[in-house]
């Protein structure tokens, strides 16, 4: 068997993360070199797969190279070893190796390396000792996360032949699931990692009990692998009526189920949590309408969604991280004074807000803008794309009610309480976060300056340039002043 | 070939000659040394067997030259040739680890039970004759009732052999009703005679006729007997109660043995059985597909069961024996599939089981010897490289999560029998049992790696170093084996097609010119 290339740099990729995680040098400046050189091999591989996998290991590998340092800091500063460092970098190339998978049982292999990887993530604040209820959440992770995966992936295993799986390329397969029974199982089984409803409750305990860098991946990249074994399965011959009833209505509950939940947590990391089974549920809703129409416009729209989501939910997941670390609290109503300490970080967080709501320049506007267009255009063929309209509109608006919410934990005009218990050492953590905000609207610059290297049919992106650069004018003119602002309020 | 034959009797010789040397040398370091001579002969016997059948596909010998019906017979095709390699490679790693556990003014005694134990399973798994595997099962049982009550001071391990020693022998006795009501109806005992005549009554064979008396009712009658022993050999529930406290209580070689040899007895019986003697083509084609529904269903929910039992246990043996009731119903229903991709992934799974096991329950012996049987006492392991790692590989495989282990082929063929099959909720069952039982695995691995205990290994590891790298050699090597090589696959797969290949079997035994 000949070696591909891609596997090459797979594996230098690889060897460059582990070699930074070797004891000695594990906690110098060479470390976070070596990891994030590692990293960024990993974007030569970009040309050998699809689409969809490419920007995925684009955002992967933006906001694996940012959590390098982050993990360094965190895991130093609250359990005092640097043991979680390894297992961040090696869950972050599992994802990224299933990614970059081109054969069925290499998807599987990497696929369920991840998961077990993320179960003894979840589980790390019960193995070191600090929080047992870490392996409850674990175990319900295990239950009703993997299992469920894991059908849907033996099924395909078994109905695309092991030899076929190890030789056939997965976009060249072609797989026909007949049954009813056998198409709801699979896309249940996918739903179960993209936390959709009924198997969605595994995901707010489990993300907000993992470590921060941990829970980052964890939203930002490991619920988008069953997004990604959705899409895969669009090309299968599947039973048409099941699919799209499985599809559509467990997608549209989550997604306002989600906000709503989200909307009336306490802890930050539970709103950040149920907002990511919403935003989960309005991909797959996209998903849906790809199934149903063919048009390949719902897949770009797919991907820059994804891609944005990755940042903005890592990045804020950092941020909860270093809220947690600095102020030893995790309650909004608790908090809010974050802005007078790190007003770097509020700036930062008040970014990866906007990208979440979809105000240019970031790349949120870039999938709200795709999104709102891809569906109006259908919208008067038939009542269903009202209907998804209407129920992605109600989850944007939820989303602005809790992103209102999270921001109250850095803007709230409260003193300051017990500041001799603020942990200081935390600061060291904002840069991270600032970069994934920065990341957010570079990016959406490089794809709109670029959008012919992807999509032809999208001119559309092109055409808003002028709009980035107003937005990113005004940007910069109200950040310095209000930069100001909430250093003075000290 | 008259390995097959002499194998069991060698087997039972050595078991006679440890005693005895033992009784007359005195010193024990002579006798540890012959038993892993004497183990590591039947090893050799064992792969000599398997590469004559990889040759002549099915091999037969005729004890006294008696041909049968007339005579006792054993016939020998692929599936009981790698499960007797499997069964001798057991006994050799049983072996060397007592070496390490047991007292050495005792050690003899498990030996000679070691021997006989596996006399006893060969016997089963080579046996052409209904009678015959009811003496050889009869063996393996009182061996290992002698080995569950080796602890004879512990009024725990008394109790627990004995449990097993009345209800084994009233399950073992429903067998021998079964071989009666065979014998009185067809007139034979001979498994390939009663295959052909359960098929076509009115077939004359040299020796045995025809039928002898009405076929129906014994059948039937015969059929549920062997299932409800069957079901107590592997311990499947309801017939489940005896395996717990007797995996609790009898020393840890014992318990490796009878994890990868004598429990599976029971799901290799009905393979053998309901496959090819009562297999498909017989006459009473009705209740056999009724029999089976009801056997899935016990099975099933006796997968289930104990899985969920699995994450509750804080003994880490009682976890083991549930976890082996789990997986060996998991085998039990791939043989019930009827499909040979089932068949073949049954039993890929007792292989993987038994190595998964084994190396769980050498690696835990090491903590349990530190410090006790309770799950918090796995910390111990911490600072012993080889035993964790260990402990790791050994629930990966079981948890069939890591396609260069055995243990995840052994699942996607099971998931593959069950869609051949049409019986989707067998493919939720599978990877839901499969998956509770990790819950149990997981926990135990978090006790490993938790900051607790502080007690340490006390003793010198090298020997129960050198069992585990040994096996966790094999199942690396086994997984990467099906993971690269086409081929392998296909000869896995293939274990099933030969299991339903009654024909051939009947064919070859007898000796039939058709």
């Amino acid at each position: 068997m000949p070696i591909e290339e891609r596997l090459i740099i797979m594996a230098i990729s690889g060897l460059l993360v582990l070699a930074g995680n070797f004891p000695s040098i594990r906690e110098s400046k060479l470390s976070v070199t070596l990891r994030s050189t590692g990293y960024i091999v990993l974007l030569l591989n970009m040309p050998y797969v699809d689409m969809v996998s490419s920007i995925l290991i684009l955002g992967g590998v933006l906001i694996s190279v940012s959590l390098t340092g982050f993990s360094l800091h965190y895991s130093k500063i609250k359990y005092e070893t640097t043991s979680l460092v390894v297992l961040i970098d090696i869950f972050a190339l599992a994802i990224l190796f299933t990614f970059s998978s081109k054969f069925l049982i290499e998807l599987i292999t990497f696929w369920l390396l991840t998961e077990l990887l993320g179960f003894f993530l979840i589980a790390y604040d019960s193995i070191i000792g600090a929080r047992r209820e870490a392996m409850n959440s674990a175990l319900k992770y295990l239950l009703f996360s993997m299992i469920p995966t894991d059908v849907a992936l033996f099924i395909l295993l078994a109905l695309t032949g092991f030899n076929k799986a190890a030789r056939i390329p997965i976009h060249d397969l072609f797989v026909s699931i007949d049954s009813p029974i056998l198409t709801a199982l699979v896309i249940i089984g996918f739903f179960s990692k993209a936390a959709i409803f009924p198997l969605h409750f595994w995901l707010p305990d489990a993300h907000s009990i993992a470590p921060a860098p941990a829970s980052s991946l964890l939203s930002g990249l490991m619920v988008k692998m069953g997004i990604y074994g959705l899409y895969l399965v669009t090309k299968f011959n599947m039973n048409k009526e099941a699919a799209f009833l499985t599809l559509l209505i467990p997608a549209s509950i989550t997604a306002i189920y989600g906000g709503l939940q989200a909307s009336i947590q306490h802890d930050i990391k539970r709103i950040l949590a149920y907002s990511t089974t919403s935003h989960m549920a309005v991909m797959v809703l996209l998903l849906f309408l790809y199934m149903l129409l063919g048009d390949k416009i719902f897949v770009y729209t797919l991907m820059i969604y994804a891609l944005a989501h990755i940042i903005y939910k890592a990045g804020l997941f950092a941020d909860s991280g270093l809220v947690e670390v600095l102020t030893h609290e995790r309650v909004v109503e608790r908090l809010g004074y974050v802005s007078r300490i790190v007003p770097l970080e509020t700036l930062a967080v008040i970014l990866l807000t906007l990208s979440m709501l979809g105000m240019p320049p970031t790349v949120g506007f870039l999938a709200k803008l795709l999104l709102f267009t891809s569906i109006s255009h259908y919208l008067t063929y038939s009542w269903i794309y009202l209907a998804i309209l209407l129920i992605i509109s109600i989850e944007i608006s939820l989303t602005v009610l809790y992103s209102i919410r999270y921001l109250k934990v850095h803007i709230t005009s409260k003193d300051i309480i017990n500041l001799k218990k603020l942990n200081l050492k935390a600061l060291t953590m904002k840069y991270y976060v600032a970069l994934m905000a920065l990341i957010s609207i570079i990016i959406t610059f490089t794809l709109s300056i670029f959008e012919t290297l992807y999509v032809e049919e999208i001119k559309l992106l092109g055409e808003i340039i002028p709009v980035l650069y107003v937005s990113l004018a005004m940007l910069l003119f109200i950040s310095l002043p209000l930069y100001e602002l909430f250093r003075v309020e000290k | 070939m008259i390995i097959i034959g002499l194998l069991p009797i060698y087997l039972l010789i050595s078991a006679t000659l440890i005693v005895l040397l033992k009784l007359i040398l005195k010193k024990e370091v002579i006798v540890d040394l012959i038993a892993i001579i004497l183990g590591f002969i039947s090893l050799v016997a064992t792969f000599y067997t398997m590469f004559l059948t990889m040759k002549h596909g099915i091999i037969i010998y005729r004890f006294g030259g008696f041909p049968p019906p007339l005579g006792i017979v054993y016939v020998v095709d692929k599936v009981s040739a790698i499960l007797s390699m499997l069964v001798s490679f057991s006994l050799i790693m049983a072996i060397v680890y007592s070496i390490w556990i047991l007292l050495p003014k005792w050690r003899y005694l498990f030996y000679s039970l070691a021997f006989l134990l596996i006399a006893g399973v060969i016997g089963c798994l080579y046996t052409g004759d209904i009678f015959n595997f009811f003496v050889s099962l009869e063996l393996l049982a009182i061996s290992s009732y002698a080995l569950t009550a080796f602890y004879r001071g512990s009024s725990k391990a008394i109790r627990a052999a004995v449990i097993y020693a009345i209800t084994g022998s009233i399950a073992t006795s429903l067998y021998l009703l079964a071989s009666f009501l065979i014998y009185a109806s067809y007139g034979t005992l001979n498994m390939a005679d009663v295959a052909l005549k359960a098929r076509e009554p009115e077939y004359i064979v040299a020796f045995s006729g025809k039928v002898y008396g009405d076929i129906v009712l014994p059948t039937i009658v015969a059929m549920i007997l062997i299932l409800w022993t069957m079901l107590f050999k592997s311990g499947i529930i309801p017939n489940h109660f005896w395996l717990l406290d007797v995996y609790s209580e009898s020393p840890t070689p014992a318990v490796a043995l009878f994890t990868s040899t004598a429990d599976m007895i029971g799901v290799y019986g009905i393979s053998r059985f309901f496959l090819t003697v009562f297999g498909e083509g017989i006459s009473i084609e009705y209740f056999r597909s009724l029999l089976f529904n009801i056997a899935l269903l016990i099975a099933s929910v006796s997968a289930l069961a104990s899985a969920l039992l699995v994450v509750t246990q804080t003994n880490i043996r009682r976890l083991i024996a549930y976890s082996t009731i789990s997986q060996l119903s998991l085998a039990f229903m791939g043989v019930l599939t009827g499909v040979p991709e089932g068949i073949s992934g049954a039993m890929l799974h007792l292989i993987t089981n038994g190595l998964g096991d084994m190396l769980m329950l050498y690696s835990a012996g090491i903590a349990i010897i530190s410090c006790g049987k309770d799950l918090s006492c796995l910390s111990t392991l911490r600072s012993n490289i080889i035993a964790y790692t260990a402990f790791v590989i050994g629930s990966l495989n079981l948890f069939g999560i890591f396609p260069l282990l055995p243990g995840f082929w052994s699942k996607a063929l099971l998931t593959l029998g069950f869609l051949k099959a049409g019986l989707f909720w067998g493919i939720i069952v599978v990877l839901v049992s499969s998956g509770l039982c990790a819950a149990g695995y997981f926990k135990a691995i978090g006790a490993i790696f938790k900051l607790k205990r502080n007690s340490f290994i006390t003793v010198s590891t090298t020997i129960p170093a050198i069992v585990l790298v040994t096996l966790m050699l094999l199942a690396l090597t086994l997984g990467i084996l099906i993971t690269l090589n086409g081929y392998f696959r296909e000869f896995v797969i293939q274990w099933g097609y030969d299991m339903i290949d009654y024909k051939r079997y009947i064919v070859i035994t007898l000796n039939l010119t058709i």
